[in-house]
């Protein structure tokens, strides 16, 4: 088997899966329940322009956008407690995508996260891997994107104090603008070597947490951390690719229901 | 090679070239949403539209859509990000035209027309 198949085909329990699943399923009832439902009034939903290349995707309505948000809460809470998931993941995948194509929903990012995740979920093999790879993308996105002079500088914090609710612009720029360098830099490089995993998920946990607090991202780093639960696995080598675990005996209960 | 190896490998696959375009789209045309380029650079810009030559102020614009509503805004999601808002207004408004003005980290402004 070569290392392609390999990567592809790493012993998986489906837990990391499970997890990641719940977890977005807590994210859809974050963003459709409380003071983030609908993200903007209903009324400014509409009326807008729709996503170029699928301007035929028809708009919906008020009304059906209030049902298509009451029934995405559904879904998250299906998802969460792990109820009618086969069916659940798919509806709510296609379910996000379109209001997200036709609506000014299409800012925001953290959707666009939580629909691939939903998609990843629902229609991908090797569900594990794909998501593992989809987080790295992203810290590996948001790093590249900041290789530029106002981040070496510090310069960046400054220029964007009005983006944050905690005024951190206050503290030299470098003590902020490189561990976030570090982080995003790191974690996807890191995260793939067994001894450094713990350390590389606790700090990717911590930072999505402290973006949160410093500046709300709309459920998007929520998400984020939803995703990292891919890396979650009891055996360093199962998460690692490596060598297949030894099979373990059947416990009692199935000993016994077999007999 | 099995069906279901050749199946898996294909959508794995074009997941990838899916992950790797976001990125490379976003990087290319300077707008972050879709590749998730997060707080790069602050961008400073305003717009003006005109129909025939004449400024007109969007009574259309609600919601979101009020970031290209031409008053002087900020944004972290690049200056490819603004284009294509004030595209996606401009294709729904035939006739309409936009002069985009755009400062980024406080640098020298640019000017550039959209239709």
């Amino acid at each position: 088997m070569n290392a392609w198949d390999r990567f592809w085909e790493a012993p998986d329990d489906g837990r990391a899966v499970e997890w990641v699943r719940r977890l977005t399923g807590a994210v859809l009832i974050l963003k459709f329940l409380g003071p983030r439902r609908g993200v903007f009034h209903v009324e400014a939903m509409l009326g807008a322009w729709t996503f170029p290349y699928v301007e035929g995707l028809p708009v919906p309505s008020a009304w059906a956008f209030a049902r298509i948000e009451e029934t995405m809460l559904l879904f998250g809470i299906l998802l969460a407690t792990g109820v009618f998931v086969r069916l659940a993941t798919p509806l709510a995948a296609a379910l996000l995508t379109w209001p997200f194509f036709s609506s000014q929903w299409n800012y925001l990012n953290g959707l666009w996260l939580t629909i691939l995740t939903l998609w990843v979920l629902a229609v991908m093999p090797a569900k594990r891997r794909c998501l593992q790879l989809l987080v790295c993308v992203v810290f590996g996105s948001a790093f590249v994107w900041k290789l530029n002079g106002a981040w070496f500088s510090g310069r960046a914090i400054a220029s964007m104090a009005d983006a944050f609710v905690v005024p951190v612009w206050r503290l030299p720029g470098w003590l902020l603008t490189w561990p976030v360098l570090l982080l995003e830099g790191g974690f996807p490089i890191a995260v793939w070597f067994p001894r450094l995993r713990v350390a590389a998920l606790a700090a990717a946990v911590a930072f999505c947490a402290a973006v949160e607090v410093v500046t709300p991202t709309d459920t998007f780093v929520v998400q984020v951390a939803a995703l990292l639960a891919a890396f979650k696995t009891r055996s360093p080598a199962v998460g690692a690719g490596g060598p297949v675990p030894t099979p373990q005996p059947p416990s009692r209960s199935i000993r016994r229901a077999s007999s | 090679m099995t069906r279901d190896t050749l199946r898996r490998n294909a959508a794995v696959a074009g997941f990838l070239v899916l992950l790797v375009s976001l990125t490379a789209r976003s990087l290319i045309l300077d707008d972050a949403p879709f590749g998730w380029g997060m707080f790069s650079r602050d961008v400073e810009y305003s717009i003006v539209y005109s129909r025939g030559g004449a400024p007109f102020t969007p009574d259309d614009l609600r919601g979101r859509a009020l970031a290209i509503s031409g008053a002087p805004m900020h944004t972290r999601d690049g200056v490819g990000a603004v284009r294509r808002w004030v595209r996606g207004y401009l294709r729904a408004h035939p006739g309409v035209e936009a002069e985009l003005r755009t400062r980024v980290d406080g640098g020298p402004e640019r000017v550039e027309r959209l239709r």
